[in-house]
Order: structure tokens, then C-alpha cells, then sequence
């Protein structure tokens, strides 16, 4: 009797370790939304710093049923290579092109932590995404400044897991980029130091 | 007998569920004669969450000194600097019913004294959750028992190896 009790706490102890405390390495997926071709061809410049103070080794931890903090979740890349990725792609597909000559956009990555909800019978990811975003003209004016604080959401999942935790984190990241880019003093300020910049070149040429 | 076998089996899971885990991470280590060789001069707690009450503060620098003097004995001073970014406390009816957990969250830096330089820099992060009538009594002193748990990680990441928590229990 002894030993089947063992056995069978054993076993449930495996259960209950099996998942919630071990490490999961994800990519962070991003799909491009585009938008409106108006970048025409102006040219900018990303920099992308992580500023983060917390949770910095990490993109999210699992937890169990109880919302305790269980194994780290982390991302397969730098999560600053991640944002940069986004961000450039959809400058890309806005008809911005990468590289100097124009505006200088950088964005530092106070936050990027992915968080879970239970719920009776099913929970939610959260993935809480915090960016500072300032553009310089080419001379090095501010042009623009902003806090963007956003919670992408994950509905209905059942694991804690990696997966799900990148999941929101990326629809966190499309919710940033889509604020910015519905900014119509984010655009002016990409478009006029460009064009500026243009124009500047084609005077001086 | 068997079924009897099974329910003590759970029983005895649920406990081992509710117990205290930490996700505390290093970014950047001290050196290793640095771990051997720190002994921490000031202790500042730069900021601590809203939700908190006045008492916390003092009691947290209370818990990161006696943790300190027990785990940084060498003759190097260094400055500790701490800020704690988020303290959830569980709610004693949904501990008792379902389960529930405190949760502390921060950061903690070692400073070079001399030079200013952040010469370790960590992660911290403690939970203590569980359900039922002793989980729900034991999560009741939300704070006293985080800044205890907070302080024990600052020792266990920062110092890991050393002889610590005499008077921390």
C-alpha cells in the first residue's frame, strides 16, 4: 500500500512538474498589417534599444493554477532584433525605405512581458508591450515623441505555455505599431524630415 | 484502499502545490571574488508599488539588512539598491475556494561605492500561493511574508553558495 501511494504521489508530482517548470524558447512571430503607400520611397533609420527594468532575460513566465511564477519563457532572439524586424517591415510596406539620408526613429522597449488570465475553463495571454518612440530629423531636431502602452490578448488557451505568451506578446506588438502609424504627427515626421532631406539633396546636387 | 491511495496522493499534491517558488535571474553576475569577498554598506528601496502600505518600505530594507549582514560577510563594501515594481496580494476568499498566490516582483543592483558602476544586476521574483483554510491563513501577511521572500532571493542570486538567513529563518 506504501509504495502504490508513493508511486501514485510520484506520478502526480511528475504531472504537476512536467510543463509549468520547464524552460519553453520560442520565436516571436510577426505578420505585417501594411497600410497606405505613403512613404514614397523616403528613407529612415531604426534604432531599437531595450530599456527594459524588468523581466529582461525573459519575454514571460509560466504559472500555474494558482498565478504563481513557474519557468521562464524567453524568446529565441534578442527581443530588440524582434521589434526592429516589426517595425522596419512595416515601414517597408508603407513604401518607407531603410537607411540613412532621412528621419532617425528609435524606439526603446520599456516593457515586453506576456502574463496569463485563468478563468473557469479556459484562461487568456496577455502580452503587455511598452515602447518610447522619438524620430530626429536628419539635423537632429525632435520631430516626434511618444509613450505607447498597449496589451495584446490571446483568448481562450488552456497551457501557459511559450507559444501562446508569443502569441499575444506579437499581437501586442501589432497593436503598438498600428497606433503609431495611425499618428498623423508619427507619419509627418517621417515624411517631412525625408523630405526634407530630398529636397536638401536635390538642391545641393 | 485504493482509492483512499489516490485521494492522499492528491491531497498530499495539493500541499506540495502550494508552496513558494522564485523566478529570480541574474543580468549581469558579480565576479566570483566579488561574491566571496561584498559586504553590503547601504541599502536603499528607491520605489516600492502603490498598493503597498507605509509599513512595507521600512519593513523590506529591515529584511534586506538582516539578509545582507548574513549572506554578504566579506570586507568589500558595495551599495544594494532596490525597486520593487509590483506586489500582488492574494484574496483570502478565492485563496480559501480555488487557490490564489502573493507575488513580488523588482530589481535589485549592486553598486561599486567607489566608482558608481552597477557591478551586479538582478532580476528578482518570489511566489507563494496555494487554497484552502491554511494556504488562504498563510498568504494573510502578504507583505511581511514578500519582503521577507524578497530579501532571501537578493541572497540566493546575488550570493549564491553562502551561508545565509540566520536570523531570516
Amino acid at each position: 500500500m506504501k509504495i502504490q501511494l508513493i508511486a501514485a504521489v510520484a506520478v502526480m508530482g511528475l504531472g504537476m512538474a512536467g510543463c509549468a517548470t520547464r524552460e519553453d524558447v520560442v520565436p516571436v512571430p510577426y505578420k505585417v498589417h501594411g497600410g497606405a503607400q505613403i512613404g514614397a520611397g523616403v528613407h529612415v533609420t531604426v534604432t531599437v534599444n531595450d530599456a527594459r527594468t524588468t523581466d529582461r532575460t525573459k519575454i514571460a513566465n509560466k504559472t500555474n493554477g494558482y498565478g504563481m511564477e513557474m519557468a521562464a519563457i524567453r524568446a529565441d532572439r534578442g527581443v530588440a532584433d524582434i521589434v526592429k524586424d516589426a517595425f522596419e517591415a512595416e515601414l517597408k510596406s508603407r513604401g518607407f525605405a531603410i537607411g540613412t539620408g532621412g528621419s532617425n526613429a528609435t524606439v526603446a522597449i520599456n516593457n515586453f512581458y506576456g502574463t496569463f488570465q485563468s478563468h473557469l475553463f479556459s484562461g487568456d495571454a496577455l502580452g503587455d508591450v511598452k515602447f518610447h518612440v522619438s524620430v530626429m530629423s536628419p539635423a537632429g531636431a525632435s520631430a516626434y515623441d511618444r509613450e505607447v502602452d498597449v496589451i495584446g490578448k490571446l483568448e481562450g488557451i488552456q497551457l501557459a505555455s511559450g507559444s501562446n505568451a508569443a502569441t499575444a506578446l506579437s499581437d501586442g506588438m501589432s497593436k503598438a505599431l498600428d497606433t503609431l502609424f495611425a499618428d498623423p504627427a508619427f507619419v509627418a515626421a517621417l515624411e517631412n524630415h525625408g523630405a526634407e532631406q530630398a529636397s536638401s539633396s536635390k538642391a545641393g546636387s | 484502499m485504493r482509492f483512499a491511495g489516490i485521494i492522499g496522493a492528491m491531497g498530499l499534491a495539493a500541499l506540495l502545490g502550494g508552496c513558494a517558488v522564485h523566478s529570480s535571474e541574474a543580468v549581469k553576475t558579480l565576479p566570483s571574488d566579488m561574491i566571496k569577498q561584498a559586504r553590503i554598506y547601504t541599502i536603499t528601496v528607491k520605489s516600492v508599488p502603490d498598493n503597498v502600505s507605509s509599513g512595507f518600505k521600512p519593513e523590506l530594507e529591515s529584511m534586506l539588512r538582516l539578509g545582507m549582514d548574513d549572506c554578504a560577510q566579506g570586507q568589500s563594501w558595495l551599495n544594494l539598491e532596490v525597486t520593487v515594481i509590483q506586489l500582488k496580494k492574494s484574496d483570502a476568499g478565492k485563496a480559501f475556494l480555488v487557490g490564489d498566490s502573493n507575488v513580488v516582483k523588482g530589481q535589485a543592483r549592486l553598486v561599486d561605492p567607489t566608482s558608481g558602476a552597477v557591478v551586479g544586476d538582478y532580476d528578482i521574483g518570489y511566489s507563494v500561493g496555494g487554497g484552502g483554510l491554511a494556504a488562504a491563513l498563510a498568504m494573510s501577511q502578504a507583505e511581511s511574508s514578500m519582503a521577507r521572500g524578497f530579501a532571501k532571493q537578493v541572497c540566493d542570486t546575488a550570493f549564491p553558495g553562502h551561508p545565509r538567513f540566520r536570523r531570516l529563518g
